[in-house]
């Protein structure tokens, strides 16, 4: 039997949504850190924490965000495409759904250093 | 089967492989089809394997005692850098390659893969490249920088000699293969199931292979410029990787890893396909966690993309950088287990059964495992500090790369062996050959864990006696040849198999996949007809499908015009979408990759002016290619049987050939975000900025190329649109060849005009590359936009049959993106050099 349900190729991607998010606050991560480090914002302070530190951590908090969205919106797809008869979709969305809590917890614990180590040594 | 449904097999039989078989002789020459090239790859990358055991075998006599004077330091040099680069890119890459050419469109229930044609240039450009690798080390010029090449050791100051141009070229002519098996792979996977397979339904390996060859179009593209850029170093002194001229040697280490890291995982996951494939079968249960492996491999994927720093460890990278990759290293291990879980839990459910397959799961499981865990320990910055570059990252690479592929490989080769041949193994060799191999293995390079501990550098020729060292390195040795003689074993095995094995119809191992539905060895057109999938495609019942389809009584159970004809599907549901007619056998792949050939060897002796001859003729080849595509007029729906009836590929909207242009384009994305990547990298880490000559351009010029490359796209997609409407799309189209026209000339302008000297400092050099980027690819846009025009004249282009101009449509708009960017990265990059310089 040909499964009848319409889902469309782009699904597909929110198998992958969470960890592109992941792939790009890696990317934004490593790329602020070097230039911080070439420009010296380590050196210059915003009240109690460096430049540096304040854009770093921010970008975390923007990736985690992208991150949990991800999260959210593959929880609202999985929970939507359990109605009866259907089998290709909830199996899609319940992938993505779990690789984007994946890659949420991937995102916190290779970027999570952020917090509390030093930036430019 | 009855009297008369055998009689209807056997005339339907006779009728495809009329049309699809590959006659004996120089023909042979001429073969597209997958189970051809699928086997002669396999055997092509069992050959390098056998010539990298040999030079393996070589450092082990070298490295037996203290102070051998067996061979010098130049001639080891060449030993374990082409030790290294054979078994890398010349056997793993490779026979995972033919495993996936061979097996595929038999796992998917499809006749052949996507591009038949490109998989046999594939073949061609792998064997020739592979070849001047060998002779350049019979002659005595092989590469000796190392299998990862560094700068600047592998500069021309340092290696004067061709020896590191046939690394750059051979191995970037190999890399053709490479990308062509991943698009190949990607787009049947996709496009061209058995219908009614959906996502869900998908054998497990499937995804694997997916998987994999989405890593390869991301993977590749950062070492193939890396080759590009050193090549260019090397031959006309662009100095990119030079410190005393704004060029930087990490710049190299980044662009290597950044390949280097993801090869591992794509060696390894298509050999964990197989592991998933074999294990259930002789567990007797499905396996368990399909959907949470798919995840697993899906996070592996990725996360293998942000390791490659750790190799990296050791150059001056600030701490904080360490512990993103330390942790990315550490992290890679959890979706891994996933794997190792769901296969002990898939045994720990079912009834298992030994065999000889079973043998190499269990050393796999065994050695991968401790691999593994090695890797966890080098993943930790410390560790890694005390251990680099000494014996014990020798011991884990081998752990990991023989552990995760070479065994699972081995399981696979036993396993699918019978399917190749039509005979059972006979087991008598291969148990003792396993120990030999598992004892040998074990015995050489857990030594060498202990050996590092200890202190010894990798890549000497010769140590001193007495440091603690000898007695390990001797008994490595010992080891080594008893690995030899076990894979010596295998090879009388499997001859053996081949004379005496005993024959058999279907399905020796009782599997539930689609391959084993077919009579073995199989025939040229895979399947009589095409099955349909109502469950996952790993638990059907091969002997009921194999005798139904042979009988005819799937979809496409006929023979039609002399068409090799087989199914495209929807993507995720696996609805029949097309009919997909592919290429009948052809030596223009033979001829194209000789022409490459030419090129690069014209390349590697420095016959720059004459290697635009054989360029061309690869261009013209390439056209060549398009002579039998394509039809004259409109076809309108064909009846592929049970009452469906769809378009031809030609005459649908997604097409085989449209997406394998999404994805080489995807592909080539990603080696110009990789040199992005590197302007930056060099702007902000190099020594030598600012340079001291700036690109002067003004804003006219500039504006100028990207309303000339734009304006190109744009009036490609009026002439598409022009053609859904029902005609006025030539003049449109020739309209773009002229934009592409001017748009050359303005960035050959502009490079000879505005920008400073390339070889005067990394800065130009970037430039200089950045926009002769463009002018190719807008070179070739004039070309796609010509073919287009001529291919309206000739009529093979109608409202429903838009397929070329489509195609060209996509080159046209990456053009047009790539070339805005590059432009503006020209304007901007004086500006934020003045702001600051960078490696300061």
């Amino acid at each position: 039997m040909i499964v009848s349900e319409r889902v469309p190729a782009s699904r597909l991607m929110w198998l992958l949504a969470g960890f592109i998010v992941w792939s790009a606050a890696f990317v934004a991560l490593y790329s602020m850190l070097s230039i911080g480090c070439a420009f010296g914002w380590d050196q210059a302070f915003l009240g109690p924490i460096s430049v540096q530190r304040a854009v770093l951590v921010g970008l975390l908090v923007i990736s985690l965000i992208a991150g949990w969205w991800v999260v959210r919106i593959a929880a609202e797809r999985r929970r939507a495409a359990g109605g009866a008869g259907l089998v290709l979709r909830p199996f899609i969305e319940t992938a993505a759904w779990m690789a984007a809590w994946a890659a949420l917890a991937s995102t916190l614990f290779s970027l999570g250093p952020v917090l509390f180590l030093t930036a430019c040594h | 089967m009855s009297e008369t449904r055998k009689t209807d097999a056997v005339r339907l039989h006779r009728e495809l492989d009329e049309i699809w078989h590959t006659p004996r002789g120089l023909q042979r020459l001429a073969a597209v089809n997958h189970t051809i090239l699928g086997r002669r790859f396999i055997i092509a990358a069992f050959v390098f394997f056998s010539i990298g055991g040999i030079l393996s075998m070589l450092i082990r006599a070298q490295l037996a005692t203290p102070n051998t004077a067996f061979v010098g330091p130049e001639v080891y040099n060449q030993i374990f850098t082409m030790h290294g680069t054979v078994m890398m890119f010349l056997f793993a890459i490779p026979m995972f390659e033919g495993f996936a050419i061979y097996l595929l469109p038999k796992l998917l229930g499809a006749r052949d893969l996507a591009f038949p044609r490109l998989t046999a240039l594939g073949f061609y450009c792998y064997i020739f490249g592979g070849s001047i690798l060998i002779v350049a080390m019979l002659a005595g010029v092989a590469p000796d920088s190392g299998w990862f090449m560094y700068t600047p050791l592998s500069s021309s100051t340092y290696t004067p000699g061709i020896n590191a141009d046939v690394w750059l070229l051979g191995i970037t002519f190999v890399e053709i293969s490479a990308i062509s098996a991943a698009v190949e792979i990607t787009v049947t996977i996709l496009k061209m199931r058995a219908p009614g397979m959906s996502l869900d339904r998908m054998p497990i390996f499937a995804w694997y292979l997916l998987v994999t060859a989405g890593m390869m179009l991301i993977g590749f593209p950062p070492l193939i410029l890396g080759s590009i850029l050193l090549e260019l170093e090397r031959a006309f002194d662009l100095p990119f990787f030079d410190p005393t001229r704004g060029g930087d040697s990490l710049l190299w280490q980044h662009l290597f890893w950044l390949f280097g890291h993801p090869e591992v995982y794509i060696i390894f996951l298509p050999a964990a396909g197989a592991v998933s494939t074999i294990i259930p079968v002789f567990a007797r249960r499905e396996l368990m966690g399909y959907r949470a492996v798919i995840v697993a491999i899906v996070a592996v994927a990725f996360l293998s993309f942000g390791l490659w720093v750790h190799h990296m460890f050791t150059v001056g990278i600030p701490h904080l950088a360490l512990a993103f990759f330390s942790a990315a290293s550490a992290l890679v291990a959890i979706p891994t287990a996933v794997q190792i879980f769901a296969w002990l839990a898939t045994l720990a459910h079912g009834r298992p059964r030994f065999d000889v397959p079973m043998l190499y799961i269990f050393g796999f499981l065994f050695v991968f495992v401790l691999g593994g865990l090695t890797g966890v320990m080098l993943a930790m910055v410390p560790f890694n500090w005390q251990v680099h570059d000494s014996y014990f990252v020798v011991a884990h690479l081998h752990y990991v790369l023989v552990g995760g592929f070479v065994f699972p490989m081995l399981a696979a080769a036993y396993y699918w062996l019978p399917h190749v041949t039509g005979r059972l193994t006979m087991h008598k060799i291969s148990v003792p050959a396993f120990w030999l191999i598992f004892v040998g293995f074990n015995m050489t390079f857990f030594m060498m864990h202990l050996t590092g501990l200890r202190g010894m550098p990798r890549r000497v020729h010769t140590y001193p006696s007495g440091v603690g060292w000898d007695w390990l390195n001797l008994l490595s040795s010992i080891g080594g040849f008893i690995l030899t003689m076990g894979f010596a074993l295998i090879l009388v095995d499997i001859i053996l198999q081949f004379r005496f094995g005993k024959p058999y119809r279907r399905n020796p191992w009782g599997a539930r996949t689609l391959e084993w539905a077919q009579p073995n060895p199989p025939p040229s057109y895979n399947f009589a007809s095409l099955p349909l999938v109502d469950r996952r495609a790993d638990t059907l019942d091969p002997h009921a499908i194999g005798n139904e389809l042979a009988a005819g009584n799937g979809y496409l159970g006929f023979a039609r015009n002399g068409w090799q004809e087989t199914l495209g599907v929807d993507m995720t549901t696996g609805r029949p979408d097309q009919t997909i007619v592919l290429p009948n056998r052809t030596f223009l792949p033979l001829y194209t990759a000789i022409a490459i050939g030419l090129f690069v060897l014209c390349l590697l002796f420095k016959f720059y002016w004459l290697s635009l001859v054989p360029l061309a003729v690869t261009l013209l080849l390439c056209l060549a290619w398009t002579n039998v595509t394509g039809l004259r007029h409109d076809h309108g729906e064909l009846d592929i049987g049970n009452g469906i009836s769809v378009p031809p590929h030609y005459e649908a909207d997604g097409p085989p050939s449209w997406w394998g242009m999404v994805f080489l384009l995807a592909c080539n994305g990603t080696l110009y975000a990789s040199l992005i990547f590197a302007v930056f990298f060099l702007w902000l880490v190099a020594p030598g900025w600012p340079p001291t000559e700036l690109i002067e351009t003004g804003l006219i010029l500039p504006l100028m190329t990207v309303i000339a490359v734009v304006g190109a796209a744009l009036l490609s997609r009026m002439a598409v649109a022009a053609n859904a409407g029902g005609g006025g799309a030539l003049p449109l189209i020739l309209c773009a060849a002229g934009a592409h026209v001017v748009t050359v000339g303005l960035l050959l302008f502009l490079i000879n005009t505005a920008l400073p000297e390339p070889t005067s400092h990394a800065y130009a050099a970037t430039a200089f590359v950045t926009l002769a980027y463009t002018a190719i690819h807008s070179a070739l846009g004039i070309v796609f936009a010509l073919y287009g025009a001529w291919r309206i004249m000739n009529g093979f282009v109608s409202a429903r049959r838009s397929l070329d101009l489509r195609i060209g449509k996509l080159w046209h708009d990456y053009t047009a993106l790539t070339g805005v960017a590059g432009i503006a990265l020209i304007l901007v990059m004086p500006l934020i050099v003045a702001i600051q310089g960078g490696g300061q």
